[in-house]
């Protein structure tokens, strides 16, 4: 099995070090090598799941109690809003 | 002689405080001593520093004359991963160990209602993610018998925890048997419940159709208490179901299934004669026995470690280094705070199951891994709802072994993954799952062993686990 | 080279709920930063997704406006990507399991306008770009906000399709309450996916999908223009590149946005947090009920039963306010013709430039007026003096008219001695009236108002005139 890790890099936003790739790479093949027997099963699709009524869901009604500081963890905050590098689109 | 508070169960801990044999401020006195003597286990990673405060308070409703809850005044541990209001929470990762929790999970919510003093959180593998509680920036957590082999995990705190008396009770996380397995390994009682038990909300997820929270402790009695505080549908969790377990009806007499596709595992375990032995003592004990079949049970493994890395691929992407997680400090540009924070934050067993996850989503993958895993996991619930047409329980051993030594897998992954061949499956299917200890191994640790059940039928094994009786291991 | 132009079109609308779409914050615009935000819409660690049982309904009752069938099966999905305003790194969206499918709208031309389904989602919170020393301010405030997105087939040829089309979904939408529209506010966004292919050719072309146009007229501007750009290409024997481009309405042209380097892969899975929804037929028929009549199959029934013409028609359903006050009055005193020329032409002026308006004048008070003036009671005038003071004193017409002393007191007796007296004294009246008598009728009917004070029904001394002269 090839596994393309930039592609995986790029989607996890993740970066390993070049060292480490080796390693990496090769106990990622031998877990996929595992896991790759269920390809090779013959299994009917699956039904659809067991589904909530449209009644039974939420009211659509404000509860203050439940707001709390959501910025209280931020990394880098002004004026009450987060802050990341300058975003260029 | 000050009083031996490790030894008396949750109820009657609870009792002797609201009868003011003793004060709430003295149990939590001991428990943290315990702690504090036992600093080199790594189970704690911090005792909370308003237990006093909060044993007070419970004293004073006391003296006032005030009803207090089932827990009142109980000591409860609580796994890095579940959230308590203004305390510290890490999922024992360097990515959030400055992270403070703006909210509290629902359990917690329930414990504090049944005045519980919220007393620690405990070590675990970093996002749960591990079966040894050697993934983690607090150092390896050690096995409560002996310090050389591993707590398991990823609830190894929480097992360590109680298995040396340091609280009365611990709360883990299960996914494929993080609170079964630790348990096993420490001789004590953990469960898995069936999955929408107990509320997931404020707890962190790691792959959410499978993680389900339950209590650790040192007898099945308190367990059984416990999971009755923790059960219950929230309005916050909309995958919570109305699991009144304790009506469940319990019988005289038991069947126990032992499942064929497993026994040719477990015959060749090491500890098989231990299994035997466990078999026969309970045939003598009026338990029948049947061989029941599920036929793609050894699949579940491989299902598991296509699904869970998958949801946690997705689970684990609001970690950016943009809201609360830590920022590398080198973060220049937007990408840089992505990848450089998670890179930088994230231990490698967490960022290989996020490109293991975001390899089984991807396009072209999908089909094959993903949607093929997800029938499995259907066809699977099917086998064991069969199987349990004719029996009450499965019976296997929670482990393949005792613990192994600290550093044994670390370095290969699908060995460490292995370890989770008899837990898997209760998760994959949903059924609840309970693990007691039974009997020592060739080093004379403790193992554990596995009744599973269809859903909702936690009375049912707590039951099977009670006639069975088992063994004790207190230290 | 003749080429067919293809358009298909993917309208977002923000739904009319009070809460957000998974958490009960506050779904309102203009609050202050990250205000109404909670564990859920900030993506926090535990938190998790419960869903908001109005959004779903609206979703429907959008599905119901245009023929959709509804699902009985709807399933959440997770699209997942990076970006600082999507809180979670995921889009709680529906893939395979959208909550309506199909459905269309038939245009004026009689050409049917296919959807391909209609899903619910949560639109991302707001970016605000400084500069390179502050960096970009996040706000979740519309993050978890519920937006439906409606997808149309690949049915549109021109601008004007797309540009009547669009304007129906906007005015069913607004009609039913689903949603306010706002383009410019963000209330309503409309992506154009486009391509060209030879004239009569079966395979598509390579499309171009087309991002921030903020009014029915950047659309209409942004195709013309997208149509031009990728002819001159092909014709210099050129290739289209499949891509995101992004209207500039101010230069009048699109950009390319920047490629990504690597194709974009969205991993859809079921979002495992929101169990499947089960929605009955009895749960479908009792948002039906809910559902107001459309603006077309109004204005439908104002030409063909109340025999209006189309312009008016289309005026008097430009709103449902209009439309229903206008409909409740037609139900009051049954004569469409005189109310609909009593709305465009004396009560919508009063509300001019006015958005959201409410007419000042009640549907009884104004339908009394106009069967005072059908009935000859007073005259139109009159009438519309009288609605003013209805207006500005809140009495009730019939009370006012006598208060003010309105009602044509002058006898058929009277106003015919007024005549006779006339037609004595000045014979040239006589005279001229027999030769053009139209003439003369405003002279007449002048010299009576003047001797009655005005207080004389006019259409009554015309009908005396004819008899007298």
């Amino acid at each position: 099995m090839k596994v393309d890790l930039e592609h995986l890099e790029y989607l996890s936003k993740l970066k390993l070090p070049e060292s480490e790739k080796e390693k990496f790479e090769a106990d990622f093949v031998k877990i996929l090598d595992f896991v790759d027997e269920i390809t090779k099963l013959d299994l009917p699709e699956e039904d659809k799941k067991k589904a909530t009524p449209l009644s039974e869901l939420r009211e659509d009604e404000v509860k203050e109690g439940e707001f709390c500081d959501t910025l209280s963890n931020a990394p880098k905050q002004k004026d009450g809003c987060f802050v990341t590098p300058l975003v260029v689109e | 002689m000050e009083t031996r508070f490790d030894k008396l169960s949750v109820r009657e801990l609870a009792d002797g405080i609201k009868k003011q044999k003793y004060k709430c401020e003295e149990v939590v006195r001991f428990f943290a001593k315990r702690c504090e003597e036992s600093v080199k286990f790594n189970a704690i990673i911090e005792v909370f520093d308003d237990i006093f405060e909060k044993a007070r308070l419970i004293d004073e409703k006391i003296s006032r004359g005030e009803k207090l809850g089932k827990l009142a005044g109980v000591p409860v541990a609580i796994k890095d991963n579940i959230l308590c209001k203004g305390k510290k929470m890490s999922c024992a990762s360097k990515f959030m160990k400055d992270f403070v929790s703006p909210y509290s999970a629902t359990i917690v919510k329930k414990l504090e209602s049944e005045d519980a003093v919220i007393f620690a959180r405990t070590n675990m593998d970093e996002f749960a993610m591990g079966g040894s509680t050697e993934n983690t920036i607090y150092g390896p957590c050690k096995n409560a018998f002996d310090e050389k082999r591993v707590a398991g995990g990823s609830s190894g705190g929480s097992a360590v925890a109680v298995a040396l008396g340091l609280c009365p009770v611990a709360i883990g996380t299960d996914t494929g048997g993080s609170i079964r397995q630790p348990s096993s390994f420490n001789g004590v009682v953990g469960i898995k419940p069936t999955y929408g038990t107990v509320s997931r909300y404020g707890i962190v997820a790691f792959a959410s159709s499978t993680d389900q929270a339950g209590p650790i402790t040192k007898t099945v009695e308190d367990n059984e208490f416990v999971l009755s505080i923790l059960a219950g549908k929230d309005e916050h969790d909309m995958t919570t179901i109305d699991n009144d377990f304790s009506k469940a009806m319990v019988k005289k007499k038991y069947t126990v299934g032992l499942c064929k596709e497993l026994v040719e595992k477990i015959k060749v375990l090491k500890e098989y004669p231990q299994f035997e032995k466990a078999v026969e003592k309970m045939k003598q004990e009026g338990f029948d026995y049947v061989e029941v079949s599920v036929p793609h049970i050894l699949n579940s493994l491989a299902c598991y470690y296509i699904l869970t890395p998958a949801e946690a691929a997705s689970n684990l992407a609001r970690f950016d280094g943009v809201k609360y997680t830590s920022r590398s400090e080198s973060a220049r540009t937007l990408e840089d705070v992505y990848v450089k924070s998670r890179s930088e934050g994230f231990g490698k067993e967490v960022q290989r199951r996020i490109m293991l996850g975001n390899f089984v989503l991807s396009s072209g993958y999908f089909d094959a891994y993903y949607k093929k895993a997800k029938s499995l996991q259907q066809l699977l619930k099917k086998e064991f709802a069969k199987a349990f047409e004719k029996c009450d329980c499965i019976l296997t051993p929670t482990t393949p072994g005792e613990a192994f030594e600290i550093g044994g897998k670390i370095k290969d992954p699908l060995a460490m993954y292995l370890e989770d061949l008899f837990t898997v499956p209760a998760s994959i299917a949903g059924i609840p799952a309970l693990s007691v200890p039974y009997a020592k191994g060739e080093h004379g640790l403790p193992l554990g062993l596995q009744f599973m059940g269809k859903e909702r039928s936690e009375k049912v094994l707590y039951d099977i686990a009670k006639k069975f009786g088992g063994e004790s291991y207190g230290i | 080279m003749e080429f067919d132009v293809v358009i298909g079109l993917e309208i977002h609308a923000e739904l009319k709920t009070k809460t957000k779409v998974f958490c009960s914050c506050k779904n309102e615009f203009g609050a202050k930063p990250n205000a109404n935000t909670c564990p859920v819409c900030t993506g926090m660690p535990g938190a998790l997704p419960i869903i908001n049982k109005h959004a779903v309904e609206l979703c429907i009752k959008a599905g119901l406006c245009f023929g959709c069938t509804i699902s009985e099966y709807a399933v959440m999905e997770r699209k997942n990507y990076f970006y600082p305003d999507l809180a979670k790194a995921y889009q709680i969206s529906q893939m395979v399991h959208p909550i309506c499918v199909g459905g269309g709208i038939k245009l004026r031309s009689g050409k049917f306008m296919r959807l391909n389904r209609i899903h619910l989602e949560e639109d991302a919170g707001k970016l605000t770009h400084i500069s390179r020393a502050v960096g970009t301010l996040v706000d979740y405030n519309r993050g978890g906000t519920p937006l439906i997105e409606i997808v149309t087939e690949p049915d549109f040829s021109t601008a004007e399709e797309v540009d009547e089309f669009l304007k129906r979904v906007r005015e069913s939408l607004v009609y039913s309450g689903i949603a306010d529209c706002k383009m410019e506010e963000g209330g309503m966004r409309c992506d154009v996916n486009l391509s060209l292919k030879p004239k009569g050719s079966k395979a598509l072309g390579t499309r171009t999908e087309m991002k921030n146009l903020n009014s029915f007229k950047s659309v209409s501007r942004a195709i013309e223009y997208e149509i031009k750009r990728q002819k001159e290409i092909l014709e210099d024997g050129g290739t289209i590149i499949q891509e995101t481009r992004k209207w500039d309405d101010a230069k009048g042209k699109n950009l390319s946005m920047r490629t990504k380097e690597q194709a974009q892969d969205y991993r859809y899975f079921p979002d495992p947090d929101i169990l499947p929804i089960a929605i009955s037929k009895s749960d479908v028929a009792k948002i039906k009920a809910t559902m107001p009549t459309l603006p077309q199959e109004r204005r439908d029934r104002y030409v063909k039963v109340f025999g209006l013409p189309e312009y008016d028609a289309a005026i008097l359903t430009s709103s449902k306010y209009v439309s229903d006050y206008f409909e409740k009055c037609t139900r009051i005193f049954d004569s469409p013709k005189k109310i609909s020329n009593w709305i465009m032409v004396d009560l919508l002026k009063l509300v001019k430039e006015q958005e959201d308006f409410v007419f000042p004048i009640a549907e009884e008070d104004l339908c009394e007026i106009i069967k005072m003036v059908e009935e000859r009671v007073i005259n139109k005038t009159v009438g519309l003096q009288l609605m003013d003071a209805v207006i500005k004193s809140g009495k009730k017409p019939s009370a006012l008219a006598k208060e003010m002393n309105l009602i044509a007191t002058i006898s058929e007796e009277q106003i015919l001695s007024l005549l006779q007296k006339l037609k004595a004294e000045n014979a040239k009246v006589s005279e001229d009236y027999k030769k053009q008598p139209q003439k003369v009728v405003g002279f007449i009917v002048g010299y009576v108002m003047k001797n009655t004070a005005g207080k004389a029904n006019a259409e009554l001394v015309k009908s005396l005139i004819e008899k007298v002269f």
